[in-house]
């Protein structure tokens, strides 16, 4: 990131030169970090066996399978991505981020419609969970698509290297772990 | 390293690009975006919800809009340049001002942002201190003579507890120490995430003014544990209450997840976990509760919110209002721990330096720090005896009792520490010592609480006042400003006048034992917590309490005097003016740029002053060096 800033703004640059140790570094800091995230989503399970039970009300069970899909395609393209990015082939990664940022839109479209269209009161116990946990994965796939649509315009000036690629591996493993999470989510709300 | 990149780059915008400065200065600067963002979504909201009665604004329109004004201020104040420009694969445009500047400015250097934190606390302090005095004027007579009515008082009571809570107790050290000392004691040249640290510091602001804003919306009754159904009937001002805390707790996350990584990556050669200073040990333990309860009472706050302005139900009639208590004490006593563990690493990093001895035990220290760390996340029930059956009391109530042990531990290794040691009687240890005394009464006045019986005589009486406030101000405020008069020589290069500190010392602690020594009599007598009006017979109690803590107010006002005055025009001092081992005292006061000219290379602990050849005699028994030179110092030494 630090090495684009250089005068020329319009060439390329290959990213900052980081040893080892500080990629090791930078990556446990970002896992450090995501634990936190997992904290949230381990709270908001918690809170809906808490406040709701096992209940599970009719809803539209449609959309959901559809966001699944384009979940699990767009979590394929991103580790193609990742691993474009290891082997320094920068054209491939930024076809594969164009690919996943467009599966992450369209997945959360999807979202958008499973919302408006499952019919539950949210001033119910069911229903307030449903749209609290699906919401807020729904803001967390907001910032991933952010990151992914940043990071496809960040390859313009920045070529990704072997050595440090960490801006795409940090926006994979947050989207991946997105994915983890909307299946989890898929599960406890539609199933248990 | 990024610093140096950074520095690198500095260098050359120089030359290249002197118009990114910005226009305006950076805090004005987010104000304006923050304010503009805040009309922004306000308006827009309105506009789609066309309340009754042509209001322009609602409590869905405020919060929508706090959260863009959240933007807004981060992005003013330097965001814009490095974050968002660089995240865009723009070269970062950020030129950091020079002297005082740098403090009202996005900062990545780690000294800035602990002395940000640290003057933000202190400020904090004193608001809510003045809050404070407010509601004790209010208290001197059994009806209202201050604040015109009883929700006023309770907003008053609210706006006290959850500053000091949220924004001073857990940041202060924790954000102004840690920040500033956890570098330099392993022997780094700065955090690992510094853009990260900058902006975690910039919610602090944004955090306080907001709960401090909240009178504009009526105010909020709830104290600083927004109890639920409660919550549902306070004034608007409570979701200030909820979007305050949160963007604190965020604050504290990011600050936890900087704290954790520097530690484990970023010590000097030598630095080994077994070697690493107790400070930075408390900050790790507190770094780690701090990053798996604060996203999980984040996320509560959220659905607190969510419930005024969906409406969902999830802690009304519903659904389960103890929930909330639960997922709030969940965090809320690890909470306690988290203010307490940093006040802890205090104690333990003062105390060999001024008892010249090795310090006692250190890994029972270390082994306590961990057991409190584990245990205190199975004593929340404890806060909520009143709300459950007698056979669920009992677990609670044996965690929380056990917890004592590992607490007692501090106290062992502190005393081992000055046994038979000759103390040097500086303020800095003069304040542990007192905050010894303090954290002792309020500990032990814990266990009682923390059994059955008694906490449902006394449950929400004063006598809970007492004892929290003698664990927080007496165990927390007390070792903070112990590390202020151990630390400011280092931060600033000026002495503090030790004359006048022991004088503000001492009468801190007078006026602290009088006011809140007494509250605890007070409780018992049925004082009710948080009530502005009470019976009659307890206005004579209440008028002495009131005088007293006037008292502890002007001491502690004079005790800033004192920081202000050696800030500005105290003696210069050394790199070491106490003789201490750690790496904090190897660099110049205040130290340069990047800590330390080479990163040092440690060889043998910090504590060790048994071990140096410089004053063995301090372990020799002084009955037998007086009367009996030929007896040998078995036993005692090393």
């Amino acid at each position: 990131m630090a090495s684009a800033r250089i005068s020329n703004e319009t060439s390329v640059h290959a990213a900052e030169a980081l040893t080892p140790e500080q990629v090791r570094m930078y990556a446990a800091g970002f896992w450090i970090f995501m634990v936190s995230e997992a904290i949230i989503f381990i709270t908001l399970f918690g809170v809906r066996f808490l406040l709701a039970g096992t209940t599970v009300l009719p809803t539209n069970r449609i959309i959901p399978i559809a966001t699944t899909v384009l979940l699990l395609a767009s979590g394929y393209t991103s580790s193609v991505s990742s691993r474009a990015a290891a082997q320094g082939e920068n054209v491939r990664l930024r076809q594969y981020v164009r690919l996943t940022s467009l599966l992450a839109f369209l997945s959360l479209i999807s979202v958008a419609i499973g919302w408006a269209t499952a019919g539950l009161d949210p001033a119910k116990q069911y229903g307030g969970i449903f749209y609290t946990i699906i919401g807020y994965h729904a803001f967390h796939e907001l910032v991933g698509l952010f990151l992914f649509v940043s990071l496809l315009i960040r390859t313009r000036r920045i070529a990704y290297t072997p050595q440090n690629h960490l801006a795409v591996q940090g926006t994979v493993w947050f989207w991946e772990f997105l994915i983890v999470v909307w299946i989890l989510a898929y599960i406890i709300l539609y199933f248990i | 390293m990024a610093t140096e990149m950074g520095a690198q780059h500095t260098g050359e915008k120089e030359e290249s690009a002197p118009q990114h400065r910005p226009s305006l200065p950076p805090v004005l600067r987010g104000m304006v975006w923050g304010g503009i963002a805040f009309a922004l979504l306000n308006f827009f909201v309105i506009a789609i919800q066309r309340p009754e009665y042509g209001a322009l604004v609602s409590e869905v329109s405020v919060s929508v809009g706090m959260g863009g004004a959240l933007i807004g201020w981060l992005l003013g104040i330097g965001g814009y340049e490095t974050w968002l420009l660089p995240w865009f694969g723009r070269p970062a445009a950020w030129r950091e001002p020079e002297g005082w500047q740098r403090y009202f400015s996005f900062s990545t250097d780690h000294k800035v942002i602990g002395i940000q934190y640290l003057i933000t606390a202190t400020g904090t302090f004193l608001v809510a201190g003045m809050v404070a005095m407010a509601m004790r004027y209010n208290l001197m007579t059994p009806s209202l003579n201050l604040f015109p009515t009883s929700v006023a008082y309770e907003s008053a009571v609210s706006i006290h507890g959850t500053l000091m809570l949220f924004a001073v107790s857990v940041v202060a050290i924790v954000g102004g120490f840690g920040n500033y000392f956890v570098p330099l004691m392993i022997g780094a040249k700065d955090m690992v995430f510094p853009r990260l640290n900058g902006i975690s510091y910039w919610l602090i602001p944004f955090g306080v003014l907001t709960i401090l804003l909240s009178p504009l919306l009526g105010g909020f009754v709830t104290g600083w544990t927004g109890y639920e159904p409660l919550a549902a009937r306070s004034p608007s001002g409570q979701i200030f209450y909820y979007i305050g805390v949160f963007t604190l707790g965020l604050s504290s996350l990011l600050t936890a997840v900087n704290v954790i990584a520097t530690t484990v990556f970023l010590r000097a050669p030598g630095v080994t976990w077994g070697r690493l200073p107790m400070f930075v040990w408390a900050m790790l333990v507190t770094s780690l509760l701090n990053l798996y309860w604060v996203p999980s009472i984040g996320t509560t706050f959220i659905l607190g919110l969510l419930d005024r302005l969906v409406p969902t139900d999830f802690f009304g009639q519903g659904g389960l209002p103890l929930a909330w208590q639960s997922l709030f004490w969940l965090f809320g006593h690890p909470e306690v721990y988290i203010i307490m563990l940093p006040a802890w690493g205090i104690w333990l990093e003062v105390l060999p330096v001024f008892a010249r001895k090795t310090l006692f035990a250190q890994r029972w220290a270390l082994i306590g720090f961990i057991v409190i760390m584990l245990m205190s996340n199975l004593v929340w029930a404890h806060h909520m005896f009143t709300d459950m059956g007698n056979a669920e009391m009992i677990p609670f109530m044996l965690f929380t009792e056990l917890i004592s042990i590992p607490t007692g531990f501090m106290y062992l290794v502190a005393l081992g520490t000055m046994w038979r040691s000759r103390i040097r009687l500086t303020t800095p240890m003069i304040l542990v010592l007192m905050s010894l005394f303090n954290f002792l009464i309020g500990g032990l006045s814990g266990v009682f609480l923390a059994d059955g019986p008694v906490n449902l005589a006394v449950h929400d009486s004063y006598f809970v006042v007492a004892h929290f406030h003698y664990t927080i101000i007496g165990g927390m405020v007390f070792a903070w400003l112990a590390g202020m008069y151990y630390w400011l020589p280092k931060i600033t290069g000026h002495a503090i006048n030790e004359v006048w500190g022991k004088i503000n010392a001492v009468a801190i602690f007078i006026g602290f034992n009088a006011t809140f020594g007494q509250m605890f009599l007070a409780g018992m007598h049925g004082m009710n917590r948080r009530i502005a009006l009470y019976p009659a017979y307890l206005a004579h109690q209440n008028l002495w309490i009131s005088i007293s803590a006037f008292v502890l107010g002007a001491a502690f006002a004079s005790t800033m005097v004192n920081f202000g005055i050696a800030w500005v025009r105290g003696r210069q001092v050394g790199a070491n003016p106490w003789d201490a081992k750690t790496l904090e005292w190897k660099t110049a006061s205040p130290p340069p740029k990047e800590n330390f000219e080479e990163i040092p290379v440690v060889t043998e602990g910090f504590y060790g002053y048994g071990n140096a050849g410089a004053e063995p005699e301090i372990f020799v028994p002084r009955v037998a060096v007086a009367a009996d030179p030929p007896a040998p110092p078995t036993g005692v030494s090393g």
